[in-house]
C-alpha cells in the first residue's frame, strides 16, 4: 500500500494542480470597459434618434419597465408612458436635444451601470413661439439585458436654471 | 501498473471533485441584506433633517458624489453637497422625508440604486410662506471598502412647483365651511 501511494501521490498531485487551475471555470471576463463604450455609444445614438424623432427607436433604449423622472410631472413609468409623453415633446419642431455623457460606470459583475452627463434641450415657448433653451444635467441607470444590450432603467433630469430664449 | 491505475484513478478523480468544488467559494449574494441596508439609511433621512444633523446627513455621500438638484448645476463633491446642505439647513421650516419605493442592488453587490418619492419643505425667500414641494427620486450607491453603501448620484425632481404649506384650520371652522357650501 505504501508504495502504491508514494508512486502515485505526485501524479495525482500534478493532476490535482492542472484541473483546478483549468476549473472551476475562471471568474466571467471583466468587460466593464467595453459595456461603457456601448453605453456611451447607446446614448449618442439615442441623441440621433431624438433627432430623426424616431419615437420607436427612442422608446427602444428603454427596458419595458423603464421610469422617466421629469420636473413638472410626476414619474412615468413603462413604455406606453413613456412614449406617450415623449411623443408630444418630439412633436415640437423646435424641439432639439443634446446630451453629453460626463461619466459612465460599470458594476464589476456587468449587470448594473449608470451614466451621469448634461443636457440642452431646445423647444418652441408656447406663448412667444419662440425658441426656449433650457440647459441641465441627468442620471440614466442602466441594466444589461438577456441579449447583452444595456438599457435605461431610470432616466432623470432637471434644469440648471429656468429655460431661457435662444439668443 | 495497469493494477494501479484501476484503484488510484478512481481515488484522484475524488479528490480532484473535492478539491475543485471547494476552491474558491462562490461570492456570497448579500443582494437581500444590501438592499435592506439601503432602506435603512433613507429611514433615517427625515430624522437626520429634523435634527440638522449636517455630519450624519453628509456620512450617506461618498467623496465623489454628485448631486443634482432643480435649478443649480451639479455639485460634485462632498465639500459642495456639504455647504449646499448646510444653507438649506438655516432654513427653520426645513424637512425632507423619503418614501423608498424600490432598491436594486447589482450581482457582484458594489452597486446599487433606488427610486422613491420625497416631500421638502422650505421657507419662500420672497413670501416667508412654508412651501411644499412634491417630487421623485433616484440615488445612485456604491459599497465601499468597509462594506458600506454611500450615495455616488444624488438626484430630486419635482413633481410640480412647490406650493404654500396651507395654514392648518381648526376643525371646527372646517365643518362651518362645509355647512356653508351644503347650503
Amino acid at each position: 500500500m505504501n508504495r502504491r501511494y508514494l508512486k502515485t501521490a505526485p501524479l495525482a498531485l500534478v493532476a490535482l494542480q492542472a484541473a483546478c487551475t483549468q476549473a472551476p471555470p475562471p471568474a466571467p471576463p471583466d468587460t466593464r470597459a467595453a459595456d461603457e463604450q456601448t453605453i456611451r455609444d447607446s446614448e449618442t445614438q439615442w441623441v440621433k434618434d431624438f433627432a430623426a424623432k424616431d419615437m420607436d427607436k427612442i422608446v427602444a433604449h428603454y427596458t419595458d419597465d423603464g421610469s422617466v423622472l421629469m420636473t413638472g410631472i410626476p414619474i412615468m413609468t413603462g413604455k406606453d408612458s413613456i412614449r406617450g409623453v415623449l411623443k408630444d415633446v418630439v412633436a415640437d419642431p423646435g424641439f432639439g436635444l443634446e446630451l453629453k455623457t460626463v461619466k459612465v460606470e460599470v458594476s464589476k459583475g456587468s449587470d448594473l451601470a449608470y451614466s451621469q452627463g448634461t443636457y440642452s434641450f431646445t423647444s418652441t415657448d408656447p406663448k412667444t413661439k419662440k425658441p426656449l433653451v433650457e440647459k441641465g444635467k441627468y442620471v440614466e441607470v442602466y441594466k444589461k439585458q438577456a441579449d447583452g444590450s444595456w438599457k435605461i432603467v431610470e432616466d432623470m433630469n432637471n434644469a440648471d436654471a429656468p429655460a431661457a430664449p435662444a439668443k | 501498473m495497469k493494477r494501479w491505475y484501476g484503484t488510484t484513478v478512481p481515488m484522484v478523480l475524488l479528490l480532484l471533485q473535492a478539491a475543485c468544488t471547494q476552491t474558491p467559494p462562490p461570492v456570497p449574494d448579500t443582494r437581500a441584506a444590501d438592499e435592506k441596508a439601503i432602506r435603512d439609511m433613507e429611514s433615517q433621512v427625515a430624522k437626520q433633517y429634523a435634527a440638522k444633523d449636517l455630519d450624519k446627513i453628509m456620512s450617506a455621500y461618498a467623496d465623489d458624489a454628485a448631486s443634482l438638484v432643480a435649478n443649480l448645476p451639479v455639485q460634485t463633491g462632498r465639500e459642495a453637497i456639504r455647504a449646499m446642505i448646510q444653507k438649506a439647513l438655516a432654513d427653520p421650516a426645513i424637512a425632507l422625508d423619503l418614501s423608498t419605493a424600490k432598491v436594486q442592488v447589482s450581482r457582484s453587490g458594489d452597486q446599487a440604486y433606488s427610486q422613491g418619492a420625497y416631500t421638502y419643505n422650505f421657507t419662500d425667500p420672497k413670501t416667508k410662506r412654508v412651501m411644499l414641494e412634491k417630487g421623485k427620486y433616484v440615488e445612485v450607491y456604491k459599497k465601499q471598502a468597509d462594506g458600506s453603501w454611500k450615495i455616488v448620484e444624488d438626484t430630486g425632481i419635482p413633481d410640480a412647483p412647490a406650493a404654500p404649506v396651507k395654514p392648518s384650520t381648526p376643525s371646527r371652522s372646517k365643518s362651518k365651511s362645509r355647512a356653508k357650501k351644503g347650503k
